[in-house]
């Protein structure tokens, strides 16, 4: 036992490096752009990604079908066969997409993938989308869209979105004609004309059994990755920036808001994060403590940043006390101020810092960090030295900078906030 | 295969070491033998309430996150019905500033009313948004107090009502504190790469001087073995009609619970799952439906959960899910079902071995439940899952008369 320890002095703490990595290249391989990362953990991933997304889907819903209905099953075998067969295999397999790209992911061993990864490219490029599962889809999402409307997050979530976004593709659904109004031919159509093109794929595991003959039904998709990156259109502000849905029976509030933030790119960025982090990007943030920990109206509320190559958004979401609703308005206001008068506690900017660097090392933790950290560096068209850069950019941010980049994009003016819950 | 070694303090305090020379960051998991079985049946929620007051700082550290923050580290904590676990990741070179901080609340933590004021109106409000606010947010309050009628699972973590918290009081506090937050009644777990002598080196800097306490015997009120079905019918206004069986089952420590969970999976886990394909794809009667066990460490609970599609009467969907279940269990799975269900649990085990902190929760959990091994060991018991085993467990669980139901109609407006 050391009887003198000192439990009021804190162990000497070491500043945060980066550990040492290097993003790995995209290379033509078999005909496709291919990024392969080995890896030690006896698990892999095969990613394959089409360079379009929610943008230029040609109508609403459209991602979301081929994302439920992507192994529903080809001319020459059904769904459940190709299920039973990826089953067999130990693998697991999603969907998911953003505003520029779709990306169908499979996981399993390394030893298997290379068995599991021809049967799902076969599924994905041939699907036919039959019309009873197309027909089972709309009334899941249907019913699930009967349960949405019940929620007062989704239901702020959805007007906050609607408000923001001048694209009518970006308006979010509230209505089940939406789906009704999907066809199967729509849906093919857009699978075989659309969908597949600009073909990328990602892979991760120690085993080399990728061929030709695994991958090569691929390399027959056409590639023209000039083309521009779209962007999405925003409302003009209104005066009113703020919008009440009315919810008698609900006990909570739901707080959601939104404002343009910066695309991945901007020189700003990485100076927006440490911004956002002070304001309402971690647990010790202005946010937190003021609404949380200091007056206990809410088990959560925070700010996030969304970021694309050249677009972004700031988000403030949370759950709050009902009848709270103006002290909370008064609050967010009140710590925007602070941040931009540098008015608040001591040692919050070094902590906020902090947080982020560590944040930012420790997701070099993860099994496919190399993977994703370089295949983020090709989607988004960023240099090779993107995350040193970022990570360097954040740890050289003056507290003057930080306060600067809030007071030119964090501002309580610039967001649209919905507000759902009783009348208070 | 996770590498792990093991030590214990003079105070009680079991130490599990696990090497990981590639990991950047390190985990120091601390898992606290307390749970909400460990209330009394006028004050739920508390564990649960307490483990937020962990946070308010403790005797020679007046503020716990910020410290931590500094090192770049992040932590959080959750609450079951068994236990309680906190946790904390941060840069290998900080791992210290992690010690320091829960050492100092597990010797004495810092009581205030203030930090207990708030914490009970966060905790409310926790209760509110994930509970009250939420269609079904109450379905597995309905279903623990029918199944339950003298076992503490009977209400869930978060408090069988929100006057039980908002009654909490400060004396209460320190007496929780002092009964269950000792070395002897925690497992401690350091993983990433710190070497097995500075972990020595560090536990006994830190948590040595900390004394010893009671240690919790975990004996609870049994519940008695349930005769007939059990109903409860919870009106809903507007969304989708849904109905909830639960069925009396086995421990997480029984061998047992290795077959009831790959008969979750053959139920219910893909669209080429038994009630998918039988009650979504082919009847129409369901537009999803799921079965999962609990991993209770006294005996738990094995759900089944449907929403019903629009235009079925919740009677219909009842008697077809039934006429599912009892076919499964006179026709037990093809050798190559349950093979495939084997496949993709063995997949989904390795990875979950390839996150730091998933491993050192995994090696605190086991090592709770009485046999650190098992964190190796448990995909050869799944192996071990014949066909006639998946028949014998369903037979005997899934049955009516073990069985509670809860079910979500519509009310007329």
């Amino acid at each position: 036992m050391i009887k003198s320890l000192n439990r009021s002095i804190a162990p000497p703490q070491q500043t945060i490096s980066l550990p040492n990595f290097k993003v790995h290249p995209v290379i033509k391989t078999f005909g496709v752009d291919t990024l392969h990362v080995p890896l030690l953990d006896d698990v892999a991933r095969f990613d394959i990604v089409f360079k379009t997304g929610v943008l230029e889907q040609p109508f609403i819903g459209a991602l979301e079908c081929i994302q439920a209905l992507f192994l529903a099953g080809t001319e020459n075998k059904k769904e459940e066969d190709i299920l039973d067969e990826l089953d067999m295999l130990g693998a697991y397999y999603g969907c998911d997409f953003n505003l520029n790209t779709t990306t169908f992911t499979l996981y399993s061993t390394p030893q298997l993938i290379y068995k599991a990864a021809p049967i799902f490219i076969d599924a994905i490029l041939n699907a036919t989308f039959p019309e009873e599962k197309l027909k089972l889809f709309k009334d899941r999402k249907k019913a699930s869209l009967q349960s949405n409307l019940e929620k007062t997050t989704y239901l702020a979530k959805t007007k906050c979105n609607n408000l923001f976004y001048k694209t009518p593709i970006l308006k979010e659904q509230l209505s089940s004609q939406n789906y009704d109004n999907i066809s199967r031919e729509a849906l093919l159509n857009y699978h075989q004309n659309h969908l597949k093109q600009n073909v990328s794929i990602y892979y991760s595991g120690n085993y080399k059994g990728f061929s030709d003959d695994v991958i090569g039904e691929l390399s027959k998709i056409s590639c023209n990755t000039t083309n521009a990156t779209l962007l999405p259109q925003i409302e003009k502000l209104r005066p009113n920036n703020h919008e009440h849905l009315n919810k008698a029976d609900a006990i909570q509030t739901s707080i959601r808001a939104k404002s343009v933030g910066l695309g991945r790119k901007h020189i700003d960025y990485p100076k927006l994060q440490l911004s956002n982090a002070v304001f309402g990007g971690f647990f010790g943030s202005l946010l937190m403590k003021n609404i949380r920990e200091d007056k206990g109206l809410t088990y959560g509320i925070s700010s996030s940043l969304s970021a694309e190559e050249l677009f972004g958004t700031i988000n403030i979401q949370g759950d709050i006390k009902s009848n709270y609703i103006d002290i909370v308005f008064e609050s967010i206001s009140t710590e925007l101020k602070a941040l931009h008068n540098g008015t608040f506690e001591k040692g919050l900017f070094e902590k906020a810092k902090n947080y982020l660097l560590g944040n930012i090392a420790k997701s070099f933790d993860e099994t496919f960090a190399i993977l994703d950290k370089s295949k983020l560096v090709y989607l988004q068209n960023l240099s090779e030295t993107y995350h040193h850069a970022y990570f360097e950019a954040i740890k050289a941010c003056s507290l003057h900078e930080m306060i600067e980049t809030a007071q030119a994009y964090l501002n309580f003016e610039s967001f649209i906030f919905v507000t759902c819950g009783p009348e208070t | 295969m996770i590498e792990f070694e093991t030590f214990t303090l003079d105070n009680g305090l079991r130490v599990i070491h696990h090497y990981d020379s590639l990991k950047s960051s390190a985990v120091l998991n601390i898992l606290y033998n307390v749970g909400a079985r460990d209330e009394s049946k006028d004050k739920t929620g508390f564990a649960h309430l307490f483990e937020h007051l962990m946070f308010g700082g403790s005797e020679n550290i007046p503020e716990y996150d910020g410290p931590l923050q500094e090192a770049g580290g992040q932590n959080n904590a959750f609450t079951t019905n068994d236990l309680t676990n906190y946790y904390i990741q941060v840069p290998v070179e900080n791992i210290e500033t992690a010690f320091w901080l829960e050492s100092d609340r597990m010797k004495k933590l810092n009581f205030s009313q203030k930090s207990l004021d708030v914490q009970i109106g966060v905790v409310i409000e926790e209760f509110k948004q994930r509970y009250l606010n939420q269609p079904y947010g109450q379905a597995f309050m309905h279903i623990r107090s029918n199944a339950y009628k003298k076992h503490p699972y009977q209400w869930p973590t978060i408090g069988k009502e929100i006057a039980h918290i908002e009654e909490a009081k400060l004396a209460d506090v320190v007496g929780f504190f002092a009964k269950f937050y000792v070395p002897n009644n925690a497992i401690a777990c350091v993983a990433g790469n710190v070497s097995l002598e500075r972990t020595k080196e560090l536990f006994n800097k830190w948590f040595s001087d900390i004394s010893a306490g009671g240690v919790n015997k975990n004996k609870y009120p049994q519940e008695e073995k349930q005769t007939q079905p059990r109903r409860f019918i919870a009106p809903q206004a507007n969304s989708q009609k849904a109905i909830y069986l639960a069925f009396h089952s086995c421990s997480r420590k029984d061998k047992a619970f290795y077959t009831l969970d790959l008969i979750s999976d053959i139920l219910s886990n893909g669209k080429n799952s038994v009630f998918y394909r039988k009650l979504v794809d082919e009847e129409n009667i369901f537009t999803n439906i799921d079965a999962y066990v609990g991993e209770e460490l006294d005996p738990s609970l094995f759900y089944i959960s449907g929403k019903i599609a629009a235009n079925i009467t919740v009677e219909k969907a009842e008697s077809s899910l039934w006429n599912v279940i009892e076919t499964f269990k006179s026709t037990a799975p093809s050798e190559s079902d349950l093979a495939r269900r084997k496949n993709k649990l063995i997949t989904a085990r390795k990875y979950q071995e390839t996150d730091l902190l998933n491993k050192a929760m995994a090696l605190c959990m086991a090592e709770n439940m009485g046999n650190i091994n098992l964190v190796n060991t448990e995909a050869d018991y799944y192996n071990l899952v014949s066909v006639d085993d998946i028949k014998a467990q369903s037979n005997n669980i899934l049955t009516k008369e073990n069985c509670t139901t809860v079910v979500y109609d519509k009310v007329t407006q």
